[in-house]
């Protein structure tokens, strides 16, 4: 009997230890994939730099590679993607956030998963369609408006990037505000804080770690983002001095001629590859940093207990930084700041009281009787919130409202030349159909997930349940937010330098799938690890409690608690890997005439068709495609929301 | 009560978004003279942009002018989307192009001349230029296939089908394409995205005549590509949309070892000047344009006002 047991246990510690280990080698697999794509990069960026000098390429305010003397100098470009990319995010943070916390807490229960899975929708929108939606709708509206009547440029560009970048900072910031405890929201009410002050003053801050992950995720997406922005930046290479002129960013400036260019361009190219590479690791690692100041202000009255250690740290210096400007914040405050305050705001309540009492009309009557209910049920404080919950709904309806514009735009462009033979039919030079692109699609986003998904998901799971019991977790979610903020075009040249190039696989179909997937795994990992971390620890404890081991509680109890997460994971997969074409674009090989017989044949995806036949002879059929396009998503998308929904219900949740 | 409020509020933003965007969609005018000029402009790889400047400048090298409005777009179909959707604008753009996408934009002549077949035939038209592949001597005679293909393009039956894309070609000497028994093999080519849908084209013909053929590798990103393709020995030919000079002959020829690249011509194609169909303008001159598309001169227009008085 007990030597039974022992083999038991024995079996179960070795067990243990396997599944431990091959959850740590698939989390180490992302950092094998930066590591090799800053290396390939490099071996090919680093020989260009040095010929045109680091200093001339970097700040260079001149690129003009076809005069007789080529300049190559990309400091307008790097202006340009920063404009760009801050603006971009700023906007859509302004919306996406709002967007988060009214599907949260403010949103009528009957609207709250239509308006998910439209906002998800809006992912899933395949980028050069935006561009259209940009160069139709946006860039003649800026014309009117701008004061030189140029419409192209950072404006454009940041609005098209922004309603882009939307779904991402929404998804995320909503599955944070989704795994904050509910008892926090209750004790404030408890407290005596209204609805709107508890959310925004409690359980917003404390989703504060999501925001930022939306933050990092998305500035990656905004400074990867080709094909949009290609169409609406306009495209001269000067520096950037207005919100409306023709600029360049390094994302278009390489996607426009990556493919076409030779020779020497197409190692500057590269070399700008590393220069935009490089612009991506560091904005990682500040915002790392920036995560770090934060768990550091938390603990800040621990760290003043034993000083000298403190003393050593940045860290604890940017603290102290901090509490001395609160000092200085607090001085000024009771000084000056309240009188500034005073007279800022006092005229507009005089001028509230001059409008109450002069009430003439019975219209105006009833229109006051209703700001005095509202200003007597409402003291200041809460009139703050109030307006902040108004701007939730309105932020809510400007995001519906854009992508019912963005479907009206491609469903009545395209539907008129959708038809049977047009999807299934046979490909012909006159008679263009989409079968080759669906059968690529389909092998390309099958990869994509064989890959993605159960490396993506292994990698969560040791992160969550496993990482702090490891060494060295830093650097790995250092590996993961980088490989999530590299931009596309880049895993587009390291596919292109690889898998094309070093492997010689040519132009195929698995070279794009193995892109794809090590771009779509950062994703995976972080959807599956907000929904690992929302499963409540009792559910860990009672299991262990019970008696159940590490690895039963992880696959039994908490992995399908989650399952949910996951299926949105493989929602944003699906919908990032049929939608990217600046990736694909350099890997695949855009043969739209013939069916691929093999992963090793050249190929073509539905995007990627978009983006042919809205070059070459076919503008209907691009549109016509984007319809297909968005019915697959919207049947995918509606699918895994039933999965989902009926593995939840088995759960018993 | 408070349902009717929370109802009417969402009424209330709903209307306002409406009416706002209403009133921006309307608000867009039509072309005016006052206003600043659109110039747009293909990426330097592209064998169009390659074409207008040969045939403006010659062999001088230029650059673009700097400024607000100055756009350079990846494709021949973004030229035309800008174009079609912008009122101020003006581009270029291949005739063969043009023909099936004319909504919405307006052919310019140049110099009083329209481009069409006839004036392109007689060269009144002063913006033309060739559309044509390149290949290397040794791999051509090594792939029976390919030299079969360039022997079907240089014969009677490719012309025809060259004509009917409303390309123009002479072909007063050529004969008709002679079976060759018992070919197969692959034929791969790479370059120019004008030339592209005309070598299909050829394809699908050369298919129907030597079935036993591959040519599924057909890959067009622009006419730089062909540099390249001849140069790392990649594909057996090269397309090219401009004017192929003996220098750019001595550039494909710098790659690894000894070997020769050779041209042929596929057809004349025009490059149409294109403005906004609201554009009352018909007419431009070699020397307006010369103005417009490069900074060697030094003179720009700030509008279409100053555009159109220059040089009466």
């Amino acid at each position: 009997m007990t030597i039974q047991q022992n083999t038991t246990s024995k079996f179960i510690h070795v067990r243990e230890r396997v599944i431990k280990y091959s959850l740590f080698s698939s989390a180490m697999f992302s950092v094998i994939a930066l590591f090799a794509i800053v290396v390939f990069l490099l071996s090919r960026g680093i020989p260009a730099i040095s010929q045109v000098g680091l200093w001339k390429f970097l700040f260079g305010t001149d690129w003009n590679p076809n005069a007789s003397t080529p300049v190559y100098g990309i400091f307008p470009m790097i202006l340009g993607s920063i404009y760009v990319t801050g603006l971009a995010t700023i906007i859509s943070l302004i919306f996406g956030l709002f967007i988060a916390i009214f599907l949260y807490k403010f949103c009528p229960k009957k609207f709250r998963s239509t308006i998910e899975q439209v906002i998800n929708l809006l992912a899933a929108v395949p980028s050069i369609v935006y561009g259209l939606f940009g160069i139709m709708i946006v860039v003649p509206v800026l014309r009117e408006i701008a004061p030189n009547f140029v419409g192209h440029g950072i404006l454009a560009s940041s609005i098209i990037l922004s309603i882009m970048v939307l779904p991402t900072i929404v998804s995320i910031s909503l599955s944070a505000l989704r795994s904050v405890p509910r008892e926090l929201y209750e004790g404030a009410l408890a407290l005596g804080a209204t609805r709107e002050q508890s959310v925004f003053k409690v359980i917003f801050p404390a989703a504060r770690s999501g925001v930022y992950t939306a933050i990092i995720l998305s500035i990656g997406r905004a400074i990867g983002e080709t094909m949009a922005v290609i169409m609406v930046i306009g495209g001269s290479p000067q520096m950037p001095t207005s919100l409306f002129q023709s600029i360049d960013t390094l994302t278009a400036l390489i996607a426009r001629s990556a493919r076409e260019e030779s020779g020497f361009l197409v190692e500057v190219l590269i070399a700008v590859g590393v220069v935009l590479l490089f612009f991506a690791l560091i904005l990682n690692y500040i915002l790392m940093k920036i995560k770090e100041r934060k768990v550091a202000h938390n603990y800040k009255i621990q760290l003043k207990k034993n000083n000298e250690k403190a003393n050593r740290s940045t860290i604890v210096g940017l603290t102290k930084f901090i509490i001395i400007v609160q000092e200085y914040w607090k001085i000024f405050w009771q000084t000056i700041g309240k009188s500034i305050k005073f007279v800022l705001t006092k005229p507009i309540y005089y001028f509230a009281y001059l409008l109450k009492i002069t009430r003439l009309s019975l219209l105006w009557y009833k229109f006051w009787a209703w700001i005095d209910t509202w200003w007597s049920v409402h003291n200041r404080q809460t009139i703050k919130y109030k307006i902040l919950k108004w701007w939730t709904y309105i932020a809510s309806t400007c995001g519906v409202l854009m992508l019912l514009a963005i479907l009206y735009f491609i469903i009545s462009g395209g539907l008129p030349y959708l038809s049977w033979e047009f999807i299934f039919g046979k490909y012909t030079l006159d008679n263009p159909t989409l079968m080759p692109a669906i059968v690529g699609t389909l092998i390309v986003v099958g990869i994509a997930l064989v890959i993605a998904i159960p490396i993506g998901v292994a990698c969560a799971i040791f992160l969550s349940e496993y990482a702090r019991q490891a060494r060295g977790v830093k650097y790995l979610r250092l590996a993961i937010d980088s490989l999530a903020a590299i931009p596309s075009i880049v895993y587009g040249l390291f596919g292109f330098i690889v898998f094309v190039g070093i492997f010689g696989w040519d132009y195929s179909l698995i070279a794009g799938g193995l892109a794809l997937s090590i771009m779509t795994l950062p994703t995976v990992i972080r959807i599956t690890e907000e929904s690992l971390l929302a499963v409540h620890h009792t559910y860990r404890e009672a299991s262990r409690a019970l008696g159940a081991s590490k690895v039963r509680t992880t696959f039994r109890i908490v992995l399908p608690s989650s399952l949910s997460g996951i299926g949105n994971a493989m929602i944003q997969t699906i919908g990032r890997a049929i939608s990217e074409s600046a990736v694909l674009i350099l890997t695949i090989g855009m043969v739209v005439g013939v069916m691929p017989s093999n992963i090793l044949s050249p190929g073509t995806t539905l995007s990627l068709n978009i983006y042919y036949f809205g070059n070459t002879l076919y503008p209907d059929q691009a549109a016509a495609t984007g319809v297909v396009l968005l019915i697959l998503v919207l049947i995918l998308n509606l699918g895994l929301s039933l999965i989902v929904k009926l593995l939840s219900k088995k759960q018993g949740k | 009560m408070h349902i009717k409020t929370k109802r009417l509020r969402f009424l209330l933003i709903l209307s306002l978004f409406l009416s706002i965007s209403i009133i921006l969609v309307a608000c867009i005018s039509d072309f005016r003279e006052d206003r600043i000029i659109q110039v747009v402009s293909r990426d330097s790889s592209s064998g169009t942009r390659k074409g207008l400047e040969q045939a403006l400048y010659g062999e001088e090298k230029v650059s673009l002018p700097k400024g607000d409005s100055y756009e350079v777009v990846a494709s021949e179909a973004a030229v035309i989307s800008s174009v079609r959707s912008n009122p101020q604008a003006i581009g270029y753009e291949g005739l063969g192009f043009i023909n099936t996408n004319y909504r919405g934009v307006n052919k310019l002549s140049v110099d009083g001349v329209l481009p069409d077949e006839d004036s392109l035939r007689d060269n009144s038209y002063k913006l033309s230029r060739p559309l044509s592949v390149v290949y290397r001597l040794d791999k051509i005679n090594a792939n029976r296939a390919a030299k079969a293909f360039l022997d079907f393009i240089n014969s009677k039956d490719g012309s025809d089908i060259v004509k009917q894309q409303k390309y123009v070609v002479d072909d007063t000497l050529r004969e008709p394409y002679q079976y060759v028994p018992d070919l197969s093999g692959a034929i791969k080519i790479a370059g120019s995205t004008t030339v592209e849908p005309l070598i299909q084209r050829l394809a699908v013909a050369f298919k129907d005549i030597q079935p036993n053929i591959n040519m599924d590798n057909i890959h067009a990103t622009g006419s730089g590509a062909s540099i390249s393709a001849m140069q790392d020995n990649t594909h057996d030919f090269g397309m090219y949309s401009a004017e192929i000079s003996d220098s750019l002959i001595e550039e494909m020829q710098s790659g690894d070892g000894d070997y020769i690249v050779e041209k042929s011509t596929i057809a004349l194609d025009a490059i149409v000047i294109i403005v906004h169909a609201t554009n009352y303008i018909s007419n431009i001159s070699v020397e307006q344009l010369k103005h417009l598309y490069s900074s060697n001169s030094g003179l720009t227009f700030n509008n279409w006002k100053e555009l159109i008085n220059y040089g009466g």
